[in-house]
């Protein structure tokens, strides 16, 4: 019984996105209106139709005026309270922030901006999906607020978020004004590191046979110099004797990595599950990119020239997450 | 998904909801069980610890046993309360369970629904002006609390602004619709509410009306047109008895029979009222002697009998309108038959063995019907009687028992026993009950309350009719006078449930100018809102259209449906931006365009950084042609040079042009 409406609601639910991407394509600025929004009586809305129409049949039988008048006047309030409602609702605007990269095992987290234009003066807002629910109270009117919602972690990829629900109680609660809304914006989610040891193919071609098991001591105590900090540089190389002194923030520089470079190759690992060597890979890559290492990927079909700094451990960490996947897209679309 | 209330909702909203609770419960207090009372209590009190701090709620085991418990204990004692009043406190006890567990936003609203029923419950038992003004406010206060749950972070004085300014929208609305909904007849007969039968009863023991004197409901309002009479003169008669067991009073069934009815010629000046009654289980209707109806405004025609009493073919369910033209002068001597006076003589067979001697030795069988009277009242001036609410119980030969024993009674222990005399000393004689005196509330409206009930005598003179005769006079004459309440001690006078009257301080011109003008209100009130029907609906379209018919009825409707549409209209459209003057705005046009085609001005450039931003994504042509229509902008903007509005159109439309031969 309970697969049966399980797949029910599955069915259901494929059903209503299908038509919801037709209705209201995902958009990463959307202003609530007519088309985006739906307007019912809540549940103490519905209460409140059944108490009109027993306060009229009430004070039909009893022959009684004042009855009649708290019904007439629930029905008025039900009345001005769906126009109320929708008036607030669609005088708010909704825009997302595009989503941070983040690892399998992590929340991700939906950034957006609420702005009002309203002549209501605060409200709440209700925002939910996956699961996970936020309840913003707002405070004045024509004011942007800057609301995220924790998503639970997802798998590694490239994903289209799940559509999200906005929703207001607006007034006396008697309507729920809502609307899903999907963000144009991808979510990368990275695939987690598996520690293992670090396999570093030389750059070399002929010499591959020989440091083909070089295994890379990188806990290196041969300190070159000193140098100013970067912002890619490790925390851990930090000199925080000259810190302490007053003296900035300065790197310790350390002669050994420098000099190495060298090809790091899925096909090492591909042996048992893809994904595992997809995260040792990870691992991999983070670690040489934190000592500064110039290193290469070679995923196969995909070759990542060696290369070190920021941008190359993102643009390695991507093609991780969209290993695999059938349409390999474009970084950039993940932030347009 | 369940929405959960924070501490900041559960303290404002949440004290001001329980406050409204308690309120709406007040008015109903005399039909709840006392445990309801304790568990009322306790859940005020868990209110207030969870608003003065954070307790750890009760867990659910406790409260379905509690909740089973309390279902049970109604069970148990519905059997007493009648099920109206049962139903009454489930409502108090599934309120006061919700505020003891209240958590999410569904809590709350049970609460509120809760509230609107016991509002609704009272508004059939009371519907004065000052009750509907108190529970009037109870409900908005409970709305506003709901709307406070929604406000965000609001401050709680703006909060409570603006939802008064919500529910004061909605006044305008409830107006249109109680003038526009057609008045339907009752679709189904309702249970009746019993303690809105406080009244006059068909059958009299003597000691009824002590029970009612105690209720300050109001029985009927009189709206005179000339002179009142007297206080004392004011005998409401509403139920004549002519058949005594010796315990208590019945009446015959010919009483409302009609048609032996023979025309009385009036003699004397009329005193020509309006009344107004109050619904009760009865058919009888009030009036003085001795009445003739001029015309009745309420929808059952009103009939007259033998005994000079009004009534109706149905009980009294709805309120009744009549006026009223009576003749104080004219004797009650129109009738006698034989049958009547055989019915009017008789005599319990048994029961009362000392009255019966007392009569048979001081009455003379043979002396007139007057010097009959007089002997038997000597009785009442030669012991000390006294007037009481609180007479002993006198279960055996109960006419006996006062009397001789306890001399201690109320008007109709006085009336009973009196017309019991009489009827042993061979005088025809009933009683008679309804209401005596009344307060007047200015120049010509009076009204009779509850406790202004009374019981009298009529008698039967040979060749001069039915005179009154109202023993009580002898014993307590301030009765008829100056009303119940003169006559009763302190202590037995608080036992009257009184409605607060400012005519106890007429003296003082302020106070009586305040006093005419809440009664007017008062009246105003009963007759406009309380009394609206489907006749006032119909007096209301003959004043604006002219004619009652469909099509009138038709166009009231609609009027009023346009009326409701054209409010919100004048709420919701924005016409104010309708009105507003847009000046043509030239870089508003452009960032227009170019957000067409994807590109959108962040809120810290300007627009010449923008146009920067964007250049590597252009086409030559593209930038070009931006280019011109930027450097004509600022030119315009920033120097003297004015460029007419057709120009930037032309622009704006190369620009247009550009982009489209590109995508």
């Amino acid at each position: 019984m309970k697969d049966i409406l399980q797949s029910f609601r599955r069915n259901w639910l494929t059903r209503r996105n299908h038509w919801l991407d037709k209705r209201i394509p995902a958009q990463n600025k959307s202003r609530f209106n007519l088309t985006n929004t739906f307007i019912l009586p809540s549940s103490f809305g519905w209460a409140m139709v059944a108490i009109v129409l027993f306060l009229f049949i009430l004070g039909t039988n009893y022959q009684n005026n004042i009855v009649l008048s708290m019904s007439y006047f629930f029905s008025a309030l039900l009345l001005l309270s769906l126009f109320h409602s929708y008036q607030y609702f669609t005088q708010h605007e909704l825009s997302f922030s595009p989503f941070e990269p983040e690892f399998e095992n992590r929340d991700i987290t939906l950034k957006c901006q609420l702005l009002s234009t309203q002549q209501y003066p605060a409200g709440e807002f209700l925002l939910s999906s996956m699961g996970r629910q936020l309840q913003y109270s707002l405070e004045k009117e024509y004011e942007s607020t800057h609301l995220s919602l924790n998503l639970p972690p997802m798998t590694r990829g490239l994903h289209m978020c799940a559509r999200i629900k906005v929703e207001c109680y607006f007034g006396f609660g008697l309507f729920r004004c809502w609307s899903y809304l999907q963000p144009q914006h991808r979510i990368l989610v990275y695939p987690i590191a598996i520690k293992a040891p670090i396999k570093l193919h030389p750059s070399n071609k002929n010499n591959e046979n020989t440091l083909a098991q070089t295994t890379i001591k990188l806990q290196s105590d041969n300190l070159q110099g000193i140098r100013n900090f970067v912002a890619t540089d490790p925390i851990h190389h930090v000199s925080w004797k000259h810190m302490a002194k007053g003296q900035g923030m300065l790197t310790k520089d350390f002669s050994e990595n420098a000099g190495i470079s060298g090809w790091l190759k899925l096909s090492d690992y591909i042996q048992g599950d893809l994904e595992n060597g997809l995260r040792i890979m990870s691992y991999q890559i983070q670690h040489l990119s934190q000592e500064q290492v110039v290193f290469g990927v070679d995923l196969g079909a995909t070759k990542i020239l060696p290369q070190t700094g920021y941008a190359h451990l993102q643009n390695c960490l991507f093609q991780l997450a969209t290993f695999g996947q059938a349409h390999q897209m474009d970084r950039r679309q993940n932030d347009a | 998904m369940m929405r959960k209330l924070n501490q900041a909702q559960l303290k404002i909203p949440g004290s001001m909801i329980s406050a409204c609770f308690a309120l709406s419960v007040l008015p109903l207090s005399s039909t709840m069980m006392p445990w309801v009372w304790i568990l009322f209590v306790c859940a005020l009190g868990v209110v207030w610890a969870k608003v003065v701090r954070k307790i750890k709620p009760l867990n659910n085991v406790t409260l379905n046993l509690l909740a089973v418990f309390c279902m049970l204990l109604l069970v148990f004692f519905s059997g007493q309360y009648g099920l109206l009043a049962t139903m009454i406190n489930l409502l108090v006890v599934a309120g006061c369970l919700k505020l003891i567990t209240m958590r999410s936003f569904a809590d709350f609203h049970l609460i509120i629904v809760v509230i609107i029923f016991l509002v609704a419950c009272g508004f059939i038992y009371h519907q004065d002006l000052l009750f509907t003004v108190f529970y009037t406010s109870v409900l908005f206060a409970s709305l506003a609390s709901v709307y406070m749950l929604n406000k965000g972070k609001l401050s709680t004085s703006s909060g409570i602004k603006q939802s008064t300014k919500l529910i004061l929208q909605t006044i305008p609305i409830t107006i249109l619709l109680f003038l526009m909904v057609p008045r339907l007849p009752p679709l189904w007969e309702a249970p009746a509410n019993k303690s809105s039968s406080t009244g006059l009863s068909e059958t009299l023991s003597p000691g009824d009306i002590a029970n009612l004197a105690q209720s300050g409901d109001l029985a009927f309002r009189a709206e005179f047109t000339g002179r009142i009479p007297e206080a004392q003169e004011r005998y409401w008669r509403a139920l004549v008895f002519d058949s005594f067991n010796g315990a208590s009073w019945t009446m015959g069934e010919e009483l409302s029979n009609t048609e032996d009815t023979v025309f009385i010629e009036p003699v004397g000046e009329a005193t020509r009222y309006l009344i107004i009654a109050e619904p009760n289980d009865l058919r009888w209707q009030y009036s003085l002697d001795f009445p003739i109806v001029e015309e009745v405004m309420s929808d059952r025609a009103i009939y007259r009998n033998q005994s000079y009493q009004l009534f109706t073919q149905t009980e009294n369910s709805k309120p009744s309108l009549y006026i009223v033209n009576s003749y104080l002068d004219t004797p009650l001597n129109h009738f006698m038959t034989e049958y009547e006076r055989q019915r009017n003589l008789q005599l319990p067979r048994q029961g009362n063995p000392r009255t019966q001697e007392f009569v048979a030795n001081k009455v003379p069988a043979s002396a007139s019907e007057r010097e009959k009277l007089k002997a038997i009242l000597q009785l009442f001036y030669d012991s000390d009687f006294a007037y009481t609410l609180r007479p002993p119980l006198m279960q055996n030969s109960p006419i006996d028992q006062f009397l001789f024993d306890y001399q201690r009674g109320f008007c109709s222990h006085y009336a009973s026993s009196l017309a019991y005399m009489l009827r042993l000393a061979k005088v025809p004689a009933r009683l008679v009950t309804g209401y005596q005196g009344g307060e007047l509330q200015n120049k010509n409206i009076l009204t009779v309350r509850q406790y202004d009930a009374h019981a009298w005598v009529e008698y039967w003179i040979e060749n001069e009719g039915w005179t009154r005769i109202d023993p009580t006079a002898i014993v307590a004459p301030n009765r008829l006078m100056n009303g119940l309440l003169s006559s009763l001690d302190e202590e037995e006078g608080d036992m009257v449930q009184r409605p607060f009257n400012l005519s106890e301080f007429n003296d003082v011109p302020l106070v009586r100018q305040l006093h005419d003008f809440l009664v007017l209100i008062d009246h105003q009130w009963t007759q406009s809102v309380l009394r609206f029907d489907q006749d006032s609906q119909r007096d209301l379209i003959k004043q604006w259209f002219g004619e009652f018919n469909a099509k009138n009825m038709t166009t009231f409707m609609f009027s009023a449906l346009a009326a409701i549409a054209l409010f919100i209209g004048v709420l919701f459209l924005p016409y104010k931006t309708w009105f507003q003057r847009k000046h043509y705005s030239a870089s508003a046009k452009l960032l227009a365009l170019l957000n067409r085609y994807g590109w959108e001005k962040q809120q810290h450039e300007t627009l010449k950084q923008f146009i920067a931003r964007l250049s590597p994504h252009l086409t030559d042509k593209q930038s070009k042609q931006i280019g011109v229509f930027i450097n004509r902008y600022y030119g315009a903007e920033y120097g003297d040079r004015n460029i007419p509005k057709a120009e930037y159109e032309r622009l704006l439309f190369l620009i247009k042009s550009s982009f489209k031969k590109t995508s």
